[in-house]
C-alpha cells in the first residue's frame, strides 16, 4: 500500500473561547490516497472548515491539538517553521469559499498570482509571468495578459474563483483543500468553476479535500465521502454508494432533506437542532435527534468501524441498514 | 448580433489624477516645494550671508536692500528666514522620519506577534503618550545639552505612540482580514506578509497620520527654540527668530518676530490642511 498523501488520524482540537477551552473536533481521523477526492460533508459549525485550517496550521493562537495530520508521512502539527513554510508553498494549496476576501484588494491579480511562484527566487519574473498566463488559459480565463494588470474588484466572482484555482495550482502543490469553493457564486458560474476545477484536478491527479454542504455535489466530484457532524466523523463511503446506501441514520436524515425537484415529495428535515461540538454528549453525538437511539447510544460513544467496506460511527449499523426513515420522526421536547 | 464592447478599467495615471484633485490641495503642495526649495537653495538666494551683522544698521525697517528689513543686531531678516528654513524644517523632518518608523515597527510586529506583547506594547504606548513632549524635550536638554540633537529625540520620542496608537488599530483590522491567511497559505514568512501586504496597506492611514504630526512637531520644536533650549544662537530658527525679534518688537520693529511667524503658520497650515485631505481620502475609499 503506498503512503497516503493525507492522514489524520485520532485529531482532537480545542480552541479557547472566552477563557475557557471548547472542543471543535473530537476524534478525527481521515485518509486521502494519491489523487484521490474526499470530499467532506456536513452541516454549518460541524468542523469541516476546521479540518481544512488544522491541516494549514491556521488554528488561532492558544488552540490545543492532540493526535496527528501525516502529510506524505510528516507529521504537519510537529513541524518546525521552515518546514510549515515549505509545505504551505509546495505541499498543499487552500482555495477558499470567498474568493474576494483572500485576495489583497490593493495588489494586482498579477501581483497576486506570481507571489508564490517568485518565492524561491529561482524563477525570474517573465517566467512567472508566462506560467501565469498559461494558468489563465487552463482555468478558461481570456485575455489573461490584460487580466494580469487589473484588481480584484474589477473582476466577477466567478474569474476571482479561477484566479484563485490558477493561484492554488500555480505552486503544483500534491493536496488541494478545497473549502466550500462554489458556495459564494451563482448556480450557472458554480458548475463552470466545478467543471474546470475538477478537470486541473484529474488532470494533475492532484489528491483533494473538498469541502461541502451540498451532498449532490460532493458525490459528484469525490471518490469517497465522508459525513461529519458535532465535530466527528460519522460515515465514510464511497461516493458511487452514498445515496443508495448510507449506514449512518444522520446522512441518511442529510440525503433525505434535500428538497428535490420534480418529485412530490416534502423535503424531510432532520428535527432538532445541530449540536455545536463542545455540546457532545458523552455517547453518540446523533443521539439527540436519532429515531433510533437506544441506551447504549446515549452512554457509549460509537467509533468508526468498518461494516461492509464502508466506515460508521453507529451501534447499530448492520441492524438499521436500509430501514433507516425520518417519516415518523417527532421534534424532540 | 452586436459585439458589446467590453469596459476596459485600467488605473488612474497620474495626470489624470491631478485633473480630478482639489486645486487648494495643489497650491499648498506648491507653497511647500517653493519652501522647501528655497530652503535648499537658500545660499544662492539670500542676498546677505545669515550671520553677517552691521551694527548701525540694526533693526531697520524693509527697504530695497533689506526687503524684509534688519534685526537688532544689523542682519538681514530675509537671509536669516531662508537659512533658517534648513533647520526649521529638517528638525521635524527628522523627527517624523523616525516617529514614522519606530510607530509602524512597533504597530506591525505588535498586531503580527499579538498575545502579551501586544499587550505590553499598547501599554508602553499609553505609558508614553501621558508625557508632555515639551516636558520630554526639557528633560532631553537637561541630559544632553541644548542644541537640535536633544529635542529632536526628545520629540521622536513623544510622537512615537501618537502614529503608533493609529497604526495599531488599522493593521489589527487588517491583519485579520482573509487575504492576510492566504498569504500565509501561500507560505509567505512573516516579514514577507509584514512588509509585502501588511504595511503597503497601512500606508495611506500612516501617510495621513505622519503628515499631520509634522505641523504639531514644527510648532513644538519652534516652541522649544523659542524657550532657549533648542537650536542655540547665532544660527539661524524659525522659533529662534521670534524669540530674538522679541525686544526689537517692543522698539517698535516687529519684523523679524512677525516673518518668521507668519513662516511657521504658513507651513504648518498647508502641512496640517494636506493631512487632513489625505485623511478624508483615506475614508472615502475606505
Amino acid at each position: 500500500m503506498t503512503t497516503p498523501v493525507l492522514a489524520i488520524e485520532h485529531l482532537h482540537v480545542e480552541l479557547p473561547v472566552r477563557a475557557e477551552m471548547r472542543t471543535v473536533l473530537h476524534d478525527v481521523s481521515l485518509t486521502i490516497g494519491p489523487s484521490e477526492a474526499l470530499g467532506l460533508v456536513g452541516e454549518s459549525g460541524s468542523g469541516k472548515s476546521m479540518t481544512a485550517r488544522s491541516i494549514m496550521r491556521l488554528l488561532s493562537p492558544g488552540a490545543s491539538t492532540t493526535g496527528t495530520i501525516l502529510f506524505e508521512g510528516v507529521d504537519v502539527l510537529t513541524m518546525h517553521h521552515d518546514a510549515l513554510l515549505a509545505f504551505r508553498r509546495k505541499g498543499v494549496a487552500m482555495i477558499y469559499q470567498d474568493p474576494r476576501a483572500h485576495i489583497n484588494p490593493v495588489r494586482t491579480i498579477g501581483d497576486f498570482l506570481t507571489e508564490g511562484i517568485l518565492l524561491d527566487g529561482s524563477v525570474s519574473t517573465a517566467e512567472a509571468q508566462a506560467k501565469v498566463i498559461s494558468l489563465l488559459d487552463e482555468v478558461g480565463i481570456p485575455d489573461a495578459k490584460r487580466r494580469l494588470r487589473q484588481y480584484p474588484h474589477q473582476l466577477s466572482g466567478g474569474l476571482l474563483q479561477r484566479v484563485m484555482i490558477a493561484a492554488a495550482l500555480s505552486e503544483e502543490p500534491r493536496l488541494l483543500l478545497a473549502d466550500e469553493p462554489t458556495t459564494a457564486l451563482d448556480v450557472t458560474t458554480q458548475e463552470e468553476v466545478m467543471a474546470i476545477l475538477d478537470q486541473l484536478r484529474v488532470e494533475r491527479s492532484l489528491a483533494m479535500l473538498f469541502i461541502t454542504h451540498d451532498l449532490d455535489l460532493a458525490a459528484a466530484v469525490s471518490d469517497r465521502v465522508a459525513a461529519m457532524y458535532a465535530g466527528v466523523i460519522i460515515e465514510v463511503g464511497d461516493a458511487a454508494s452514498l445515496h443508495t446506501d448510507s449506514l449512518h441514520p444522520y446522512t441518511v436524515g442529510l440525503l433525505d432533506s434535500r428538497p428535490e425537484f420534480g418529485a412530490r415529495v416534502r423535503a424531510r428535515p432532520i428535527p432538532g437542532r445541530p449540536i455545536l461540538a463542545s455540546e457532545a454528549p458523552p455517547g453518540c453525538v446523533f443521539a439527540e435527534r436519532c429515531p433510533y437511539v437506544t441506551e447504549r447510544c446515549r452512554s457509549e460513544r460509537p467509533i468508526l468501524r468498518e461494516v461492509d467496506g464502508r466506515l460508521v460511527a453507529c451501534h447499530r449499523a448492520e441492524e438499521l441498514r436500509g430501514t433507516i426513515s425520518f417519516a415518523g420522526a417527532q421534534e424532540p421536547r | 448580433m452586436s459585439v458589446v464592447e467590453e469596459l476596459v478599467l485600467e488605473p488612474p495615471t497620474f495626470v489624470q489624477r491631478a485633473r480630478r484633485g482639489e486645486p487648494l490641495v495643489y497650491v499648498l503642495s506648491g507653497i511647500l516645494v517653493l519652501i522647501v526649495l528655497c530652503a535648499l537653495f537658500a545660499p544662492l538666494l539670500a542676498p546677505f550671508p545669515p550671520n553677517h551683522g552691521n551694527i548701525l544698521a540694526a533693526n531697520l525697517g524693509p527697504s530695497g536692500a533689506h526687503w524684509l528689513g534688519t534685526d537688532q543686531l544689523g542682519r538681514d531678516i530675509l537671509s536669516r528666514l531662508l537659512y533658517g528654513a534648513r533647520l526649521s524644517l529638517l528638525g521635524p523632518t527628522m523627527i517624523i522620519v523616525f516617529a514614522t518608523t519606530f510607530a509602524v515597527a512597533l504597530a506591525i510586529s505588535s498586531v503580527w506577534i499579538g498575545g502579551w506583547f501586544d499587550q505590553a506594547v499598547a501599554r508602553l504606548l499609553d505609558t508614553l503618550f501621558a508625557f508632555p513632549g515639551l516636558l520630554l524635550a526639557i528633560l532631553a536638554v537637561a541630559m544632553i545639552g541644548p542644541g537640535l540633537l536633544a529635542p529632536v529625540i526628545a520629540l521622536t520620542l513623544a510622537y512615537t505612540p501618537y502614529i503608533a496608537r493609529v497604526v495599531r488599530t488599522v493593521a489589527l483590522r487588517e491583519r485579520h482580514l482573509a487575504y492576510v491567511e492566504s498569504c500565509q497559505v501561500v507560505g509567505l514568512s512573516g516579514w514577507q506578509i509584514c512588509f509585502r501586504h501588511l504595511i503597503p496597506n497601512v500606508s495611506p492611514i500612516v501617510l495621513a497620520q505622519a503628515t499631520i504630526a509634522f505641523g504639531s512637531a514644527l510648532v513644538d520644536l519652534a516652541a522649544i527654540s523659542y524657550l532657549g533650549l533648542g537650536v542655540q544662537p547665532p544660527q539661524a530658527e524659525w522659533g529662534l527668530m521670534v524669540s530674538d525679534g522679541q525686544s526689537a518688537l517692543l522698539n517698535g520693529s516687529p519684523w523679524e518676530s512677525l516673518s518668521a511667524c507668519v513662516m511657521i503658520i504658513v507651513v504648518v497650515l498647508s502641512v496640517n490642511i494636506l493631512g487632513e485631505r489625505i485623511a478624508l481620502r483615506n475614508e472615502r475609499a475606505a
